[in-house]
């Protein structure tokens, strides 16, 4: 019964994505929000059911690939670490087809879209939510590779959706530099089957340590290429050519978690990760943090301001995942539970942004002023946002950063205490700006562009509370889930 | 007698049959040509259909032989029979076929009975080639395929037609007839051997042929290379692929996607099927070096792919890169990566037939094949738009369509051995994907500037009709390549001789 919910759950957004192709106008948008409402259903059903422990079963085998150790098996898993993707995915899924519903269209000032190009639109994004689905159930290697490779087409091909020459240019940039990252994690999974003859999670943990160094480096590799790390991180903030609803949702809550929740699946297999990398990503964690923030401080388009944000926070989960390899299983549980904490913060500010952008057709923090009048909402939301990503108690990611903090104390040395001041500057510094932001675009004089206008439709609107409620929630539901998380 | 006795027979022959049938007609019968070349293709794929159907994939031996004597006196003799090996490739050819005869119904206006004619023709001497057991007969086929192939290049071809065809017969005599010399050569030996001649597959293969000491003395080196070098312009392996850009971009819509969908995997089945268990020692003398070609022929294929101006070059070029994977898995040379080999074959014979197709189908509409006159036809032909998605989604190994499983079981299969020619050809995948996404977004996305492309009409039925059965399979294969590869694995098992 959960085998076959979880199966569904790729299976229903892929159908209801090729239906959504398939029709026009209302019944396009009908089968996307019902496919995605439906998957969303199923994975809080299916969280609730497994609670606490995991379900792994076997839907199919590959003879065909027959190795001396064993068959490589098509299956479902669902632990705790899926979980936590698994509710990402589909419920700021669901959020984010209910809100392009109104998004796209004539009304929209920043973009236009007619009509006609809503049914490809859809396609897209529900085949993207069946990959990352896919990603987070995957009981294995082989069957996780196969679901991100076809979440960078569906991102290559969101991307591109307005086909002007700019966005054309960032779906290029964003294909190729995720596609070499395919390539390196290509390349540990062969070592990993030639040596061990499995594709499985716990296989890493068998390989002879030189070689377990290279596969793990390569990994690495393959996950800072689609998380957008340093040194692959220019391609997140110019693919912020997409529509507002896939920044939000591709490059700030899912796809880009692709990348970490690879490298979390890694260690928490058999926690073998060579002490060597485990430093390294955590050195470049913290090093990407403060490049992304050097950023912030010159970006006038608020969705790259954004980009830049999610670097850092993607570094974050690294960060913690790091800890996690170093010994620490409470940085772990941190830096996991900043992927759904973080997934809610930076789809309500990017959503906010979409909200801005339809009403105004502008992104520009020196164009905006003084919106807090006529969109209350929007700007409640995006300070909700502000305060949810930047870790401000009680709301998200206060949490997380909390638990990744405790984990490098609980590491001890000098660790912690230098892990702790970086960390709260970093917030500091991101915090003020943020704010600093927020009160320039929404308080202050009104300016021109900044005088139209009211919030957005309900079905965006809606949208924006829902989240601001996911920004207190979020954290209620993923540390206990977290928690199951252990060595 | 039983079906069983004349059914590969009965194969190989109709579509010949089906061509004498034209020279009766009128010349100006046009539809009566379209309608009994469609018909007997059809017919054609339907006994392959039957041959799959009465396949045992356990059996390693060949299967539904025939042996009808022909010149005794030589040793020659009409033989026929189907194993894990050909049956794939048999299938893929009986399936293209009449694809190719629907979607030129509308772009061959002219000769219209000599086109029918040739492409029957061709059918019979692909066929022939890939069920031959007897090294003469196999030569025959293979001769039978040169001249059809030249007419429907140099006749209904572009505009340097004549450049093209000559070029594509005189690379593929060449390497022919050296190993014509190979084919004589065995069969004297095995009269040395044994006292009677003898072209036989399989009295062939139980010979020894001595290594020797050097090239020039070694006659399983020689041999080995007189019928690699045959089968190797014909994959093409780089840098023997000169004629194949040519070839491809003069020859007519039909001619392109049997080329590149199954004239090319003769060479890669020729040197599975003889190189291979012929000369086993020499084999592994030159696998380093077809294994360095290949990921040369990877890459180089990608990077001028790249460059290129022309859809039909561009995808020509990429058939290279392809093939490079294919010799890749050839020569590593463990099961997993052979059968990688062989379902690729069967993958890019789909996928880039598919390519060249949709390609001739602009060009109907346009008669242009150069990238820049197109953009933005994702407006104006979503049909088409989605079909040509499909069809380069699964040349560049998304995963969930063929390319991937070929490419995955060639890469994983040869690794163990020979990771570095591995890491090496991973790049070609990178290259791939950007390549052929670059065509989509230039000629599909990039803003309409060419306002006669705004009129262009979408699919037609028939045009839709060609390409629906390739897309089924693509998605077959990659979601269930174990249909496909269960055919093949008993026999690949047998020929690579345990292991991995």
């Amino acid at each position: 019964m959960l085998t076959l919910a979880l199966v569904l759950m790729v299976v229903i957004p892929a159908v209801g994505g090729v239906l959504a192709g398939a029709f026009k106008g209302a019944s396009s948008r009908g089968a996307a929000v019902t496919a995605a409402a439906a998957t969303a259903a199923l994975a809080a059903w299916a969280t609730a059911t497994v609670y606490g422990g995991a379900h792994a079963a076997a839907v199919g085998d590959m003879p065909w690939l027959g190795g001396p150790a064993a068959t490589p098996v098509v299956g479902v898993l669902l632990d705790p670490l899926g979980s936590i993707l698994l509710l990402v995915v589909t419920v700021i899924g669901l959020l984010t087809v209910v809100y392009s519903t109104r998004y796209l269209g004539m009304d929209n000032r920043d973009h236009r879209v007619p009509p006609t190009e809503h049914p490809r639109y859809y396609f897209w994004l529900l085949l993207f939510l069946a990959s990352m689905v896919g990603v987070a159930i995957s009981p294995n290697f082989l069957q996780l590779f196969f679901f991100w490779e076809l979440t960078t087409v569906c991102s290559w091909a969101l991307i591109s959706y307005y086909r002007n020459e700019k966005s054309l240019a960032a779906g290029f940039k964003a294909l190729v530099v995720t596609q070499v990252g395919g390539v390196f994690f290509l390349v540990a999974l062969l070592i990993l089957f030639a040596r061990t003859g499995s594709f499985e999670f716990g296989a890493l943990a068998l390989l002879p340590d030189r070689l377990r160094l290279v596969v793990f480096v390569l990994l690495l590799l393959a996950a800072w290429a689609k998380a957008a790390q340093v040194p692959f991180h220019t391609w997140l903030p110019e693919a912020m050519e997409a529509p507002t609803p896939i920044s939000a949702y591709l490059h700030a809550a899912a796809m880009v978690k692709a990348g970490v929740f690879l490298m979390a699946r890694s260690v928490s297999s058999g926690w073998a990760m060579p002490v060597e990398v485990g430093m390294v990503m955590g050195a470049m964690a913290v090093l990407t943090l403060f490049i992304a923030l050097t950023y912030y401080f010159v970006q006038d388009d608020l969705k790259r301001l954004l980009a830049y944000s999610t670097i850092a926070h993607l570094g974050y989960v690294l960060l913690g995942i790091s800890l996690g390899a170093l010994g620490s299983t409470v940085g772990f549980r941190g830096g996991v539970l900043h992927i759904i904490c973080h997934g809610f913060a930076k789809a309500t500010l990017f959503l906010c942004v979409g909200a801005i952008a339809y009403v105004t057709g502008s992104r520009s923090i020196s164009a905006l002023g003084g919106l807090a009048k006529t969109m209350p909402l929007t700007a409640a939301a995006f300070f909700v946002g502000v305060l949810a990503a930047t870790g401000v108690p009680p709301f998200s990611c206060f949490w997380s950063k909390f638990m990744i903090l405790s984990g490098a104390v609980q590491l001890g040395g000098a660790i912690g205490p230098v892990l702790l001041v970086l960390v709260l500057l970093e917030s500091l510094i991101a915090f003020s700006w943020m704010v600093y932001v927020g009160q320039k675009v929404f308080f202050g004089e009104r300016t021109p562009v900044a005088c139209v206008n009211s919030d957005p439709p309900p079905a965006m609107s809606g949208v924006l509370v829902a989240l601001m409620i996911g920004c207190l929630l979020a954290p209620a539901v993923g540390i206990p889930l977290v928690q199951w998380i252990g060595r | 007698m039983a079906l069983e006795g004349f059914l590969l027979s009965a194969l190989v022959l109709t579509p010949a049959a089906a061509a004498s049938l034209l020279l009766l007609l009128p010349k100006d019968a046009e539809k009566a040509h379209r309608w009994i070349g469609l018909v007997a293709s059809l017919l054609t794929l339907g006994l392959a259909g039957m041959v799959w159907s009465r396949f045992d994939p356990s059996n390693v031996a060949f299967q539904l032989v025939e042996t009808r004597p022909w010149l005794p006196t030589l040793g020659i003799a009409y033989r026929l029979g189907i194993d894990g090996i050909s049956l794939l490739l048999v299938l893929l050819t009986a399936l293209l076929q009449p694809l190719v005869l629907i979607s030129s119904w509308s772009s061959i206006h002219q000769r219209v009975k000599g086109y029918v004619f040739a492409m029957l023709l061709l059918e019979t001497g692909m066929l022939g080639a890939f069920l031959a057991t007897d090294l003469f007969l196999f030569y025959v086929f293979w001769e039978l395929m040169l001249l059809p192939m030249y007419f429907i290049i140099g006749v209904w071809g572009g505009e340097r037609r004549i450049y093209a065809a000559v070029k594509f017969v005189l690379f593929t005599l060449a390497g022919s007839l050296l190993m014509l010399v190979g084919i004589l050569y065995l069969s004297y030996l095995h009269k040395a051997q044994t006292g009677a001649w003898s072209f036989a597959y399989e009295d062939i293969r139980s010979l020894t042929i001595p290594m020797g000491e050097g090239f020039w003395h070694s006659p399983q080196l020689l041999l080995f290379a007189a019928f690699a070098l045959a089968f190797a312009i014909k994959v093409p392996v780089w840098p023997l692929h000169t004629w194949l850009p040519d070839a491809h971009v003069e020859a007519p819509t039909g001619g392109s996607v049997i080329l590149a969908g199954v004239l090319l995997k003769l060479g890669t089945y020729g040197l599975l099927r003889y190189n291979r268990p012929l000369f086993p020692e020499a084999w592994e003398r030159a696998t380093p070096l077809f294994l360095w070609l290949a990921v040369i022929a990877i890459i180089y294929g990608a990077l001028v792919s790249w460059a290129q101006k022309d859809m039909k070059k561009l995808i020509a070029y990429s058939s290279v890169s392809h093939m490079g994977f294919i010799i890749l898995g050839l020569f590593a040379g463990t099961v997993a990566s052979t059968q990688g080999a062989l379902i690729q074959m069967v993958n890019h014979g789909l996928s880039t037939g598919a390519l060249f197709m949709l390609v001739g189908v602009v060009y109907d509409r346009r008669h242009t094949r150069l990238i820049e006159d197109y953009g933005g036809l994702a407006a104006v032909m979503p049909l088409y738009t989605g079909a040509f998605l499909i069809a380069t989604l699964a040349s560049i190994g998304l995963p969930g369509l063929n390319g991937f499983v070929g490419e995955f079981l060639i890469l994983t299969g040869s690794f163990p051995t020979h990771p570095v020619a591995v890491i090496l050809a991973s790049t070609g995948i990178v290259l791939g994907a950007v390549y052929m996404l670059t065509l989509v977004q230039r000629v599909f996305w990039n803003p309409l500037v060419h306002e006669e492309n705004r009129t262009l009409a979408d699919l037609t039925w028939r045009e839709a009709l060609a390409f629906t059965p390739l897309a089924v399979f693509m998605v077959w294969i990659g979601v269930q390549p174990g249909t496909f590869l269960r055919l093949s694995e008993a026999a690949v098992r047998h020929l690579v001789g345990g292991g991995l």
